[in-house]
Parts: C-alpha cells; structure tokens; sequence
C-alpha cells in the first residue's frame, strides 16, 4: 500500500470484488453518479451490506451523492446515509450541490468532500469559493490537475485528486440508452456495457463513447497522474480512481509506489 | 381578469417574459416587442463573447432605457470568477447598484460569498451554473445570501419544479422556455472547450449522431482503437438522436404557471436583433392568451393544464 490513501470506484460492485481490491486499496467509494442499477445489484439495497463488508475488511467507504439530488431521491439518500451514519460504516461523503451540503451537516463528524463534477464546466478554484466550501464544512475538495492542486492547498484545503478514469466531457440526466435502442432499460446495457454508443458531434464523427449518461473522450480511461508533478503529489491527501477492472488498479497502485519512492 | 388576479395565490402580477440582450440595439428591440425584463452580460464577466455583452457605461444606458419604459433590466455575472478580477467586480457592482439595476444573474458560489462580502445590496437571481435541484439549496441560498429567484435548472422534471415551487414558496421561479436548450447538462458540459479548445461562450448547437455498435469493420479507422476493448462485432446503423436546438414552450405556459414558474426566460443573446424581437412577441402573446384562457382561472379544474400538456408533449 502506498503511503497516499487510495480511494477506489468502480462501475460495478461485488463482494468478490471488494475482496479483490482489498490488497490495493485504502477505501472504496460507493455510489454511481446517475444510475444505481448499474453499480449495485439491487440499487441503493446493497449499500450497506457493501459498506459492512468493506468495514470488516478495513477499508475506509465514501459515499458518492449522486449528481442530481432532487424531490424524488433525496430523502431516500439521506435516510440511506443516517444509517450508515449510525452504523458507523461511511467516513466521508462526495457531495455536489449545495443543498445536500446542507442537509449532510447533521452527520457531525463525518468528512465532506466536494466532487470534482460539483464544479461548473470548467473549474476555477477562485479563493472565495474554497473559503466557502470550507466554512460550509467540506475538508476536501477533488480536483485533477496540478495548478488545481497548487491553488487548493494554497488555501489550506485537503486535496483529492482523481488519478484514473474515464474523462467525462459532458453529461445528461437523461438516459438515452432506452431512447435509442427503442426497448425498456435492460440492467445489463448499463451495468455490463455490452452495447458501447459511439456518438459524432457536428463534424466531428466518433468522438466519443456514451454509456447512456456520460460522453467521455474515449474508452480507455485517463491515467491522469503522470501529468501531477512529483513535488505536488505530497501536498494530495488522497487519490481516487474509477477503475472498469482489476488490472486498472494493480496499474494505478503500482505507479504510486514509484512517486513514494521519489 | 384583474379581480382574478387579485384573488389568485399565484404572484401572476409578477408574470414576465424575459428577454435576452447582446447590444443595445437588443435592448430596444426588446423593450418594443413588449418585454417585461430583459438580461444582458457585464462585459469580461459573462458567459457570452465580449461582442454579445455590454460594459459598464453601455449597462447604465440599458437601465436608464428600462426603467423609463417600466421595465426591469438584470445583469448576468456568470463566467468563470477569478480571484484576481475581485476589485474591478467591487468597482462594477458599485456602479450597477447606483444605477439601480434590478438583479444580478450569479453562477458561482464564490462568487455569491464575495457579493456578501462586500455588502452588495443589489438582489441576486441564482443562474443555472449553482445546480439549484432541491429544497434544500434554495433555502440556504435564500438565507446566507438573500437569493430572491432561482433559474431552474433545464434538467428539472415539471413535477420536480412544481416541488420546489410547494416546499419554497416565497423564491421566484424562471425557467429557460424559448431558444437553445440542450440535454446535456448545461452547468458542466465541457464539448464545446473540448472540441474547439475555446472559451465557454457561445451556446452549444451541436447535433449528435448516436450510432449503436455491432460490427468493427464498417467503422472508420480511427474509431478502432476506441473500440477493441469491445468483443463483439459492430455495425454502424446510423440511428441519429437530434436535440431540437431550440426549445419553445410558449404553448404549455399555463403547465408552468400552475407548476410555479413566474419568469419565462428566451435564450439568445448572440442571436439577431430580429430573433429577439420575433422571440419575445411570440411569448408574450403566449402568456397573455393563457392568462386569458377561462379554464386557467379555474380552481377545480388544475388537472386540465397537465393532461392537455403532456398528451400535448407526448405529440
């Protein structure tokens, strides 16, 4: 294990996996973005059994809001997160929107990290904006690039940077999946992503692959930390990957050990 | 209709369409084709090209014109937010309150701490760019900084609104309901900086080609690598999702109005003097005939507006 914690998201979790993963990583995060069937098997039900099992195993859990918490999920989320709370099997929560922020104050003592898709298009870590999330109780805040580091921790902010993963360009709450193929949602189009969607923009054809929520670059995902000058990499408190397999973190793991080397 | 209006609980006298304006040229035309508010960009702090925002001098002029014509004017400060442009916003904001401008249009939270700070007495409308989505979110910006409307974010379902509407009464609703709307999330979409390596600033029109894949090799050969993690074979079947790039809801406003929704706001402000002219007449006769339609006014008969609405938008 590297001495900076790693966190890791998957696209889907299993308890095998959990086990898997186990020897690589310091925490896992739980929760998808969008769409709960294509993490879990029975959507938010499995939360907790999965927090449990990665509790006895040691590892930290970070529970990942997702992006659009509006009437209809937002009570479930947080009774879901009072009882992991109380269950004491959560110890940080990514958080987008400022309401959630303010409905998660409740959970005193657990850490609130702001995700790095909280920010709008693209970031700009102004001193006034970090001055807020911190006085509204975020100790972390996500970022992916080593200017973004360097002006984080300027402010005194702990860091997590995103070091591995698909490089999301852009969004919709809207599942197209069902709309396209014409045929109700199918858990193993989203979850197994058998069926990639190649999407052309204006002139640009084959751009990019969509799974339904998400338009991302390519389908590899981005190893982003080679971009992280050494020298910034010991102001991150913490690294979190989204990985599709095993491979992708043996990868990731291995190439941290060569920064605690430096 | 006035007693009606006296009696309804909706705010129906603070009903109003908003209308987009890059120049002052926009400004008259659409204060002529009867708009009730209209927004412009302060120069080097708005989400539109320079050319499509007006400055200092240019923003008092639009507001002098305004409120001679009875009509209220909102600034959009919604770009990205340097530290570094805190004193020349101070300087700005200044003058805009001296001017009596009747709200900013703010994008980002450090932004909106910053107005705080520097005891900004001018309200404050929450763009789009906060991710407003709950409850929640409205009142906290409502208490810390005194937000008086929120522009709903397009990503909203109609009975999401309506919620937000319910549980947070006394904040004015807008909502986006003429011109570029896209699916995308219009608060985080990076394509059009990805794709042309420019600033954020000119409203997305892109129209996307959604292809299912089944067989590699009637594929260009770029995509090849994209696709071999893929095992399987991939055909091109050129299904193609086109989002209408624009939007127009003038026919279901009243769904809205009972939902919540007090300001109906026209995208465009790159667009030609003639579209927002053309734009803002079409809404505004939109809004008068719903307002005149008796079976609006009806108390018992709410569920009318959304069974015409939706079998209207299922087509």
């Amino acid at each position: 294990m590297s001495s900076i914690p790693l966190f890791v998201t998957i696209k889907k979790w299993t308890d095998p996996l959990l086990k898997e993963i186990h020897p690589y990583a310091d925490g896992i995060v739980i929760g998808d973005l969008f769409c709960q069937k294509r993490m879990f098997e029975n959507e938010w039900f499995d939360v907790i059994e999965l927090a449990t099992h990665a509790k006895e195993l040691n590892l930290r859990v970070t529970f990942q809001t997702p992006v659009y918490n509006t009437s209809k999920t937002f009570d479930t989320m947080l009774c879901l997160l009072r009882k992991l709370y109380k269950k004491k099997i959560v110890d940080a929560i990514f958080v987008h929107d400022i309401g959630v922020l303010q409905a998660l104050k409740e959970l005193q003592g657990i850490e609130l990290w702001w995700d790095n898709f909280a920010f709008n298009r693209d970031f700009v870590p102004n001193k006034d904006l970090i001055e807020f999330l911190k006085l509204q109780g975020i100790s972390n805040i996500e970022v992916k690039t080593s200017s973004h580091i360097k002006e984080v921790s300027e402010q005194d902010c702990g860091i997590i940077l995103f070091g591995y993963g698909p490089n999301i360009t852009s969004f919709s709450r809207i599942c197209y999946t069902e709309y396209f193929l014409d045929e109700p949602c199918e858990r193993k189009l989203l979850c197994r992503n058998e069926h990639p969607f190649i999407v052309s923009v204006d002139k640009n054809p084959l751009q990019y692959i969509a799974d339904g929520y998400t338009l991302i670059d390519r389908n590899t995902p981005i190893h982003f930390l080679p971009e992280i000058e050494p020298k910034l990499m010991r102001k991150v408190d913490a690294i979190r990957i989204y990985i599709e397999n095993i491979n992708d973190i043996q990868s990731v793991s291995a190439f941290i050990k060569t920064f605690d080397k430096q | 209709m006035g007693d009606k209006i006296n009696n309804y609980d909706l705010r129906l006298k603070d009903m109003e369409i908003l209308s987009p304006a890059g120049s002052l040229e926009h400004v008259e035309a659409a204060i002529e084709a009867g708009a009730d508010a209209f927004y412009v960009g302060l120069k080097g702090f708005s989400s539109r090209p320079d050319p499509w925002s007006l400055d200092l001098r240019e923003i008092c002029v639009a507001a002098n014109i305004a409120h001679e014509a009875g009509r209220r004017i909102y600034v959009a400060i919604n770009a990205e937010f340097y530290s570094r442009q805190r004193n020349e916003l101070k300087h700005a904001i200044q003058i805009m309150a001296e001017n009596s401008i009747d709200a900013l249009i703010v994008g980002d939270l450090g932004l909106l701490h910053f107005l705080k700070e520097i005891e900004n007495s001018l309200p404050i409308h929450a763009s789009t760019l906060l991710g407003i989505y709950n409850a929640e979110g409205i009142r906290f910006l409502q208490k810390a900084f005194g937000v008086t409307r929120i522009i709903v974010n397009t990503n909203l379902l109609v009975d999401e609104i309506a919620e937000l509407h319910f549980l947070s009464p006394s904040t004015e609703l807008e909502l986006i309901s003429y011109g570029g709307v896209c699916f995308n999330d219009n608060r985080r979409c990076r394509l059009p900086h990805y794709q042309d390596n420019e600033e954020f600033c000119v409203g997305c029109k892109q129209l996307y080609n959604i292809y299912k894949v089944e067989q590699t090799s009637t594929l260009p050969h770029n995509t090849q690598a994209i696709l071999q993690t893929k095992h399987q074979n991939i055909t091109l079947s050129e299904d193609r999702i086109i989002w209408l790039p624009e939007v127009d809801l003038s026919d279901i406003l009243g769904l809205f109005i009972k939902s919540g929704v007090t300001s109906f706001k026209i995208e465009g402000r790159t667009r030609s003097t003639e579209y927002i002219s053309k734009s803002t007449k079409r809404m505004k006769q939109a809004l008068n005939k719903t307002l005149c339609d008796e079976r609006f006014w009806d108390r018992n008969r709410n569920q009318y507006f959304y069974i015409n609405h939706f079998s209207k938008i299922k087509g």
